[in-house]
């Protein structure tokens, strides 16, 4: 659906974009993460031909990006966060607008999200809280039933229950639609997508399926004996390892029960008791961060 | 054809307070145009050139920053909308909101005065493609290298100054390299047409906002140049040459000066 081949973009001194390889499985909920400024906006403009690679190529529904005409756009779905509504006009004409412009519009559903976001058709864009403005240009991306669903940080800053919402009429709306998601919102992307990507200063860290990602991560709790000191030399698997007493900890990124056990078993002396905790998106992507933060130091 | 009304009913529905504002000072302009008993212009009429001109151009980028062509930030950017499309709904309001009137508002003065417009009907279409050359062209061409309508009245009154300064400014020089000739003002009006094309094509094709830019300031330099210092002997060569050209009826027995 959408495949990126060594990407590359850079403004004068700052390398926005480094080499991404990326590809987005068709029928995925595919979620680009990462810390603010780390170049998951310039990955989705390029993929939307608003900006232009200075090296490397994407290529989006079979095509290239730079190269990405009306056909390819009556296809595609792309909402963000700074988007340039044209806010003159009022909610109804709005959709009227969009309407006209892709021949797969369906009315029904345009109408059931009207309904549901419970849309002020008869007021202006400009007038429109922020929430309310995302929900109009979702409702003018999605009622045409996209085949890709292109989404910047679309639900940043919108309180719980409206963040719930949209998410949920994505899903439900969009069954067969393949998902592009960027977004620092790590409870967002835990609550929906099938894949991540995780991108730090332009690079991608790494790129998996979620179920794997989380099957993979354990937080690792090993009681000792008596206070013994960490090990000189740890896995490299195993990250942000700190003692506490008698009391061990660490993440393990590639946990295997019995292989895991086996190494714990082989590198301390005198255990009392191994836990092992799975974790959430956002607490894997917590001990990255602070792993990177500590390799840095 | 159905996606370009389509987008000339959205610039109606947006623009059209402004267009009637630019027809009532072009009404205004006609009806003192038309009583006018001398050839000179009264000041007032010069001022309403001036203002009718500005609003022309201010329409001309309102209609084309509708769809801003710089920038990374536009909802219609990702919208299934053709270029060739989305350029003829532009040129079609402009037709209708300027030219059109324009060149009504001609009619009505030659009439008026007694002359028959269908007489003169090639120079009254020359004039219109004249002027769409010199200032709708240039104005669509600079409207799609800014990012908003600020920016565009910036540049605009920057260009102003400058051509104020190369036609008065420059009082140093001698008289005749400031002397108007027709042939010097061809080669603007050639280069100024062409160089807006050329940025106009490019913009609304691919959106390269550098490679437009670049040319824009390069034809920018080479009007100035071609305006301030166009060797007078040139000029005279160029000048020969083209009367020769106009006295040669098609049939060559013209008279050859």
């Amino acid at each position: 659906m959408i495949r990126t081949e060594h990407l590359t973009k850079r403004y004068r001194h700052t390398d926005a974009l480094q080499d991404l390889n990326l590809e987005v499985p068709p029928g995925s909920v595919f979620a680009l993460a990462g810390p603010n400024g780390a170049g998951k906006s310039t990955a989705l403009k390029i993929v939307m031909n608003l900006i232009r690679p200075t090296s490397g190529h994407a290529e989006v529904l079979g095509v290239d990006s730079t190269r990405l005409s009306a056909n390819e756009f009556a296809r595609i779905g792309y909402v963000s966060e700074n988007q340039k509504l044209p806010e003159w006009m009022r909610v109804d004409y709005f959709l009227n607008y969009c309407r006209e412009l892709y021949p797969a519009w369906d009315g029904a559903l345009a109408e059931a999200l009207i309904r549901q976001y419970r849309l002020p058709l008869d007021r202006r864009l400009r007038t429109l809280s922020r929430g309310m403005k995302v929900k109009a240009a979702l409702t003018a991306s999605l009622a045409y039933k996209p085949r890709l669903i292109v989404l910047d940080e679309p639900f940043s800053g919108l309180d719980v229950l409206v963040r719930e919402q949209l998410i949920e009429s994505l899903v439900d709306c969009t069954p067969e639609s393949t998902i592009l998601l960027a977004s620092h919102d790590l409870a967002e992307i835990e609550s929906f997508a099938t894949h991540v990507g995780y991108l730090n200063e332009g690079r991608l860290e790494f790129v998996e399926e979620m179920a794997t990602l989380t099957q993979r991560f354990r937080e690792i709790e090993v009681t000792l004996n008596a206070p013994l000191g960490l090990p000189s030399s740890l896995p490299a698997t195993w990250l942000n390892a700190e003692e506490s007493g008698p009391v061990v900890r660490f993440t393990d990124t590639s946990y295997e029960p019995n292989r895991s056990r086996e190494e714990v078993s082989r590198r301390f002396e005198g255990i009392r008791n191994v836990q092992s905790r799975e974790m959430s998106f956002r607490a894997i992507f917590l001990a990255l961060a602070k792993s990177r933060r500590e390799q840095c130091a | 054809m159905r996606l370009i009304l389509h987008t000339f009913k959205k610039d109606v529905r947006r623009l059209w307070p402004v267009a009637v504002v630019t027809w009532i000072i072009l009404a205004v302009l006609t009806n003192a145009d038309r009583w006018r008993s001398d050839v000179t212009i009264s000041p007032m009429e010069s001022w309403l050139n001036m203002a009718v001109t500005m609003a022309w151009i201010c329409l001309t980028a309102l209609v084309v920053l509708q769809e801003n062509l710089v920038g990374d930030r536009d909802f219609w950017m990702t919208r299934p909308h053709r270029w060739p499309e989305l350029l003829t709904a532009k040129l079609i309001f402009l037709a209708l909101a300027i030219h059109g009137p324009s060149f009504l508002a001609d009619v009505y003065v030659l009439s008026a005065r007694g002359f028959s417009p269908v007489a003169s009907l090639g120079d009254l279409i020359t004039k219109q493609i004249l002027f769409f050359g010199c200032i709708t062209l240039p104005a669509i061409a600079l409207a799609s290298l800014v990012g908003n309508f600020t920016q565009f009245i910036v540049v605009v009154f920057a260009a102003v100054a400058c051509v104020a300064v190369l036609n008065g400014g420059l009082a140093a020089m001698p008289q005749y390299l400031r002397q108007p000739t027709e042939i010097r003002h061809d080669a603007v009006r050639i280069l100024l047409a062409a160089s807006a094309i050329a940025v106009m094509l490019i913009q609304y094709a691919r959106r390269r906002a550098f490679a437009s830019r670049s040319i824009a300031a390069v034809a920018a330099s080479a009007t100035v140049a071609l305006s301030a210092w166009l060797p007078v002997q040139a000029e005279f060569v160029g000048s020969q040459t083209a009367a020769r050209i106009v006295l040669r009826t098609p049939n060559g027995d013209g008279i050859d000066r």
